[in-house]
């Protein structure tokens, strides 16, 4: 038996450090590392998963051709990788010799994260270019907010949520997307804390909660504002720290008279007394710790709501300090990035002259591949990333991909998006490669360990692209130094030269656990230095108007498809679809193992009995939700913790299973951060 | 020292890691699991908190499992106190996980015998902590060392699910007090719809036990009775048939007993727990039975010693079964139930043997306590249910009735018959509504009894 300390590297919070058991080439046991202090306690669901994750019998562990059919009819033979390679060579060849090779678009997504992601991007150099996608589906609105406001995306650790006395959580749900978060929120109860959870559904995490306010979707902004208004009016604000360290007060403050109570309440759907109590709440903590979520952001009016919301940690002063901090997204451990996020996501300006051509937004990338010309996508190379389901507009997405002269996908399983590839090549696992992986809420570095030889088949891409380069005829010279050689030393090697700037990191202190990222900070902020243009706090951003073309000020406006704002001329029975994230999958992974499916078996909607009985509908009947971009059919599962006038399916089912809720978004981008803003998503719904 | 776990049910999110852990550590197939967790409240009733509660064995002090498995495959540890199971003794009778208060022994269809939690014994003498406290994300779970003491309840701590009993189970939990108020959520939802949505809403229990697997002991417990009550009629001459019969049908029901064992080869283990478990008694006394038919048949006709240990030994028989039900429903003791076959052979030996209105004593009784005795709270009266319900009460008691007053020519062997039917009918009931508390049906009776409290409390204040 041989223990190894690793990292879980899917797109999530915790990114946690777990220890794996080996015998005799198997991991017989995963546990939580207690090396890092945010996720010692334990792994969770997902983590233990892995294990399954790696031997399931589902797993594709030869390349695979397709021989016929499409979607979930597609049928598929194993070919040897000579034969996969060969294929795939002769169609790049013919597409760069064709049509050039910014024919290739190479999509890749957060499915698994490490710094050898950036192999395939060095191969498309080498190979003479491709098209990419810009924009992330994620959460750079809110990464643009915060950068617009306080100049970096960082917040205090983990372990600091303790020293609050008011915890919000703003449209966040740690027990099911980031449970390690909860020891720290039960500390702050334990010590007489309080809990107000802003959210339209009743959660794991507003269960101990003071208030639940649930809010109208996509209101938060008004919230905010008229919270906004009620501190300014109470004197509840820090003027001393609005003084030294706040740029724009006076505009903000012009701004926010028009968010009455009342007026506050019509929009947001609260009622004003409640309103007015959490602004008490707010102006009474001495150190408030507001945690935003992701979800809240994917709104076309989104990155100015979390401006908003972020103005309320800022006239109340509570930043730099212990247990007060806005916790969106910690990136410390970001040391490798050449850019920052979110900027690392967008379109460079002169993109033109550049062999890679970045040019199709995340949020739109079925009508973008669609739409491309000059020359237009004929084939398609996709790691990491399952866009068919979770990208906006599923039924585009597929239309797209299916127009390609060729499609290759690089994955674990037969998801949605490789059963519409003509080649899948079996990818390693987490266990199979070693990486660099960093996190966005616990500021550690960490190395995930090649623990095990790569089951059957499977290949890393840095593999996968040496071979296609050597296929392609380049010499050993043309790769030297662009791509690592795919052993253990060509892999340690390039890890090495990532570390080398950075004294206190190397690999062999990594291979004894996670360390705390170089220039750490316990308490973000703590100095009141903000990389702002001004230097500054900025509630007026120049900068929003320049990129963005809103409103200097976080002004609201209510998202581009919703109901309720106004009164309506003619009644409506949309509802507004809810699709966050469960505890049971990330995003599309996890939910096809057996481990997690005994939990979640089949797509449901969460629907309030008012609403469902309203509709005919009974609790365990079959629903169809529908609009003009397409429809699902699921289970109801009647729920008195939603807010009616919304119905909530989870995010990650595959259309195969019948939950794709990517068949009702539409593909459009938040107001800011090239975002995707598929949850201004209104749909119908009827007994099925 | 002995351990135990705590759950603190206040930490607890539900996220299900414990299973997977467990499952892991013990390398079942992905989706098993020896915990299991149950959710109060999973629909969010406004007024009341959301809980869960993850439970495995609780090592009890005083384990049911232990004392009634009749092979002896169980044992307590003297160090850690944890409750195990040899499972290269076990015949997969699973009668254990019927008489677990909280459903711990988990009967494996793979390998016919029944495997459980045995605290990570491994992990214990390394010093670590249960796979499943271990992983734990937000600590709910952990364990201590504790002095076994004696069974008290505490009321001021009740946690959903979990049912105080006896068995004394090495579990501390630290739970919401039960004046807990849940999240005060903006959104206001009218009563009707509350009450409505609660009232249509389709219940989640689980029976333990189904006829599909239990019919070969229905068919045994129904053919003892008749089997002893025509022994004692031909013994004491009031009728006269072949004995030859009876024993036949005594091999008969033995065998059909055995079928639902999962290792029917290694059956005669059931015969070396006597010293505790009912069922080892109760087998031991069906060859007794057997033995002493068998022997009457050679000496025929018996004498009178032979005959009456006859007698005696099917009277014993009868009283282990019911001792075996008793310890299984953990309430009333079967013998002054509806369900006692003791009673039952007693009325047939009356009726046999010609007194009809002596008998309609016991069987007013019975019916008195199958009036009596409510269906368990845990399962709802399916249709199946109420039709045995009507027919027992047809046959046993209005057709008898009406044949004593009528006295129809061949009325007792009418008489009989119906009786018969209906104590068989009675029985098939029995079986149907034999469902031993689980966490997962008393958390949902815990819920159901939350939620009309608060509808009678608003129903008063109404008023």
């Amino acid at each position: 038996m041989a223990k190894y300390i690793t990292a879980c590297p899917v797109n999530c919070y915790s990114t946690c450090s777990m220890i794996v058991e080996v015998d005799n080439g198997r991991i017989v046991s995963l546990e939580a590392d207690p090396g890092n202090k945010a996720t010692g306690i334990s792994i969770c669901l997902k983590g233990l998963s892995h294990l399954e994750r790696v031997y399931s019998e589902e797993r594709i562990l030869t390349p695979l051709i397709k021989t016929s059919g499409q979607g979930v009819d597609a049928v598929f033979n194993p070919i040897s990788w000579k034969e996969a390679l060969e294929l795939l060579a002769n169609k790049l060849n013919h597409c760069r010799d064709s049509y050039g090779a910014k024919s290739v678009l190479y999509y890749t997504a957060s499915g698994q994260k490490g710094l050898l992601n950036e192999v395939g991007i060095h191969f498309f150099k080498l190979f003479g270019g491709c098209t990419i996608k810009y924009g992330d589906l994620c959460w750079q609105a809110g990464l643009e907010a915060t950068r617009l406001t306080l100049g970096a995306n960082k917040h205090n650790a983990p372990w600091d949520l303790e020293n609050a006395d008011l915890i919000l959580l703003w449209g966040k749900n740690p027990a099911e997307t980031n449970v390690q978060q909860m020891q720290y929120i039960y500390a702050a109860l334990d010590k007489g804390a309080q809990l107000i959870v802003i959210d339209p559904r009743r959660t794991q995490s507003s269960e101990r909660a003071d208030h639940l306010l649930q809010l109208r979707p996509g209101s938060d902004g008004a919230l905010a504002l008229g919270l906004a208004n009620q501190l300014i009016k109470t004197k509840g604000i820090d003027t001393d720290f609005i003084s030294r360290h706040v740029l724009g007060f006076d505009e903000f403050h012009n701004y926010v008279r028009g968010f009455s109570l009342e007026r506050t309440s019509r929009l947001t759907d609260i009622a004003a007394e409640d309103i007015r109590l959490l602004a008490e709440k707010i102006s009474g903590s001495q150190a408030m710790t507001l945690c935003c979520g992701f979800g809240l952001q994917r709104y076309t009016n989104s990155g100015q709501s979390l401006r908003a919301i972020l103005a309320l940690s800022v006239i109340t002063g509570n930043l730099g300090r212990p247990g007060a901090s806005w916790v969106y997204s910690n990136l410390q451990s970001a040391i490798f990035d050449k850019t920052p996020s979110p900027q690392a996501a967008y379109p460079p300006v002169d993109s033109d002259k550049s062999s890679i051509r970045c040019s199709l937004a995340t949020a739109r990338l079925g009508a973008d591949i669609l739409k491309t010309d000059n020359p237009a996508i004929k084939m398609a190379i996709i790691s990491r990333a399952n866009p068919i389901t979770q990208n906006p507009d599923s039924s585009t997405t597929t239309k797209a991909l299916r127009g390609l002269d060729f499609t290759v996908t690089i994955d674990h399983f037969l998801t949605d998006t490789a059963r519409e590839s003509d080649l899948v090549l079996p990818a390693t696992s987490m266990f199979e490669l070693s990486d660099i992986v960093t996190g966005y809420w616990h500021p550690y570095i960490q190395l995930r360990q090649k623990v095990i030889a790569p089951v059957r088949e499977a290949k890393s891409e840095p593999e996968i692209f040496y071979m296609l380069t050597k296929k392609l005829g380049y010499s050993d010279e043309d790769i030297e130094g662009i791509l690592p050689f795919p052993d253990a030393e060509g892999i340690e090697t390039f890890l090495a030269a990532k570390l080398a700037p950075f004294p206190e990191l190397s690999l062999e202190k990594l291979k004894k656990g996670p360390i705390l990222c170089p220039g750490f900070e316990e308490v973000a902020f703590a100095d009141f230095c903000f990389p702002t243009p001004s230097g500054k706090i900025e509630l007026f951003s120049k900068e929003a108007r320049q990129l963005w073309e809103v409103d200097e000020i976080a002004k609201f406006r209510p998202p581009q498809e919703s109901t309720g704002y106004q009164e309506e001329t003619v009644e409506t029975k949309s509802l507004f679809l809810l699709t966050p994230n469960s505890k049971n999958h990330i995003h599309s992974q996890f939910n096809n193992l057996k481990n997690i499916r005994q939990f979640s078996p089949a797509p449901f909607a969460e629907i309030h009995p008012q609403e469902a009985f309203e509709r005919g509908i009974e609790d365990g009947e079959r629903v169809r939700i529908f609009n003009s971009r397409g429809s699902i059919t699921v289970i109801a599962k009647l729920d008195l913790g939603i807010r009616t006038g919304c119905i909530c399916v989870h995010n990650g089912w595959w259309l195969s299973e019948g939950g794709g809720v990517n068949l009702l978004s539409h593909g459009r981008e938040t107001d800011m951060g090239h975002g995707a803003a598929f949850h201004d998503n209104l749909v119908e719904v009827e007994r099925g | 020292m002995a351990k135990r776990f705590i759950f603190d049910s206040t930490r607890c999110t539900g996220c299900h890691a414990c299973l997977v852990a467990c499952s892991i550590k013990n390398k079942l197939s992905p989706g098993q699991s020896y915990r299991q967790l149950q959710t109060f409240n999973d629909r969010h009733h406004p007024e009341l908190i959301n809980i869960h509660l993850s439970i495995a064995c609780n090592h009890c002090s005083n384990p049911l499992c232990l004392q009634n498995c009749p092979t002896g495959a169980y044992s307590k540890d003297s160090a850690t106190g944890a409750v195990m199971i040899d499972s290269s003794i076990c015949i997969g009778c699973k009668y254990c996980s019927l008489t677990c208060p909280y459903d711990a022994p988990s009967y494996s269809e793979e390998l016919g015998i029944t495997e459980k939690c045995d605290f990570c014994q491994d992990r214990l003498e390394a010093g670590e902590s249960p796979a499943c406290v271990q992983l734990c994300p937000t600590g709910a779970l952990d364990i201590e060392d504790f002095e076994p003491t004696p069974y008290t309840k505490d009321a001021t701590n009740s946690q959903p699910g979990f049912s105080e009993t006896t068995t004394r189970p090495a579990l501390r939990i630290e739970s919401f007090k039960a004046d807990a108020r849940p999240v005060t959520c903006s959104q206001k939802t009218k009563n009707s719809v509350i009450s409505t949505f609660f009232g249509k809403l389709k219940s989640t229990d689980l029976p333990k036990t189904s006829l599909s697997s239990e019919w070969p002991l229905l068919l045994f417990t129904s053919l003892v009775p008749l089997q002893v009550a025509l022994v004692f009629c031909h013994l004491t001459s009031k009728i006269s048939l072949n004995l030859i019969a009876i024993l036949l049908s005594v091999v008969v029901g033995m065998g059909l007993s055995a079928v639902h064992l999962g290792k029917i080869q290694h059956g005669y283990r059931a015969l070396l727990n006597g010293a505790t478990s009912w069922l080892s008694r109760e087998i031991m006394l069906s060859f007794g039975f057997l033995a002493t038919i068998a022997l009457s048949v050679l000496f025929s006709p018996p004498p009178l010693p032979l005959g009456l240990i006859t007698f005696f030994s099917g009277m014993l028989l009868l009283l282990a079964i019911d001792s075996i039900y008793s310890a299984i429903l953990r309430g009333t003791p079967v013998i002054i139930d509806n369900e006692t076959v003791t009673l039952t052979t007693l009325i047939y030996i009356m009726i046999l043997s010609g007194h009809p209105l002596v008998a309609m004593v016991p069987m007013s009784l019975k019916t008195y306590f199958h009036f009596h005795q409510k269906p368990s709270p845990f399962i709802h009266l399916r249709s199946l249910q109420q039709i045995t319900f009507r027919i027992r009460l047809l046959l046993g008691l209005f057709c008898p009735l009406i044949l004593l007053i009528f006295q129809p020519p061949g009325g007792r062997w009418l008489l009989f018959s119906s009786v018969f039917l209906a104590e068989v009918t009675s029985r098939l009931w029995f079986y149907l509504n034999l469902d031993v508390p689980t966490p997962h049906n008393q958390m949902s009776r815990d819920f159901k009894e939350a939620e009309q409290n608060l509808r009678e409390r608003k129903g008063a204040l109404h008023k």
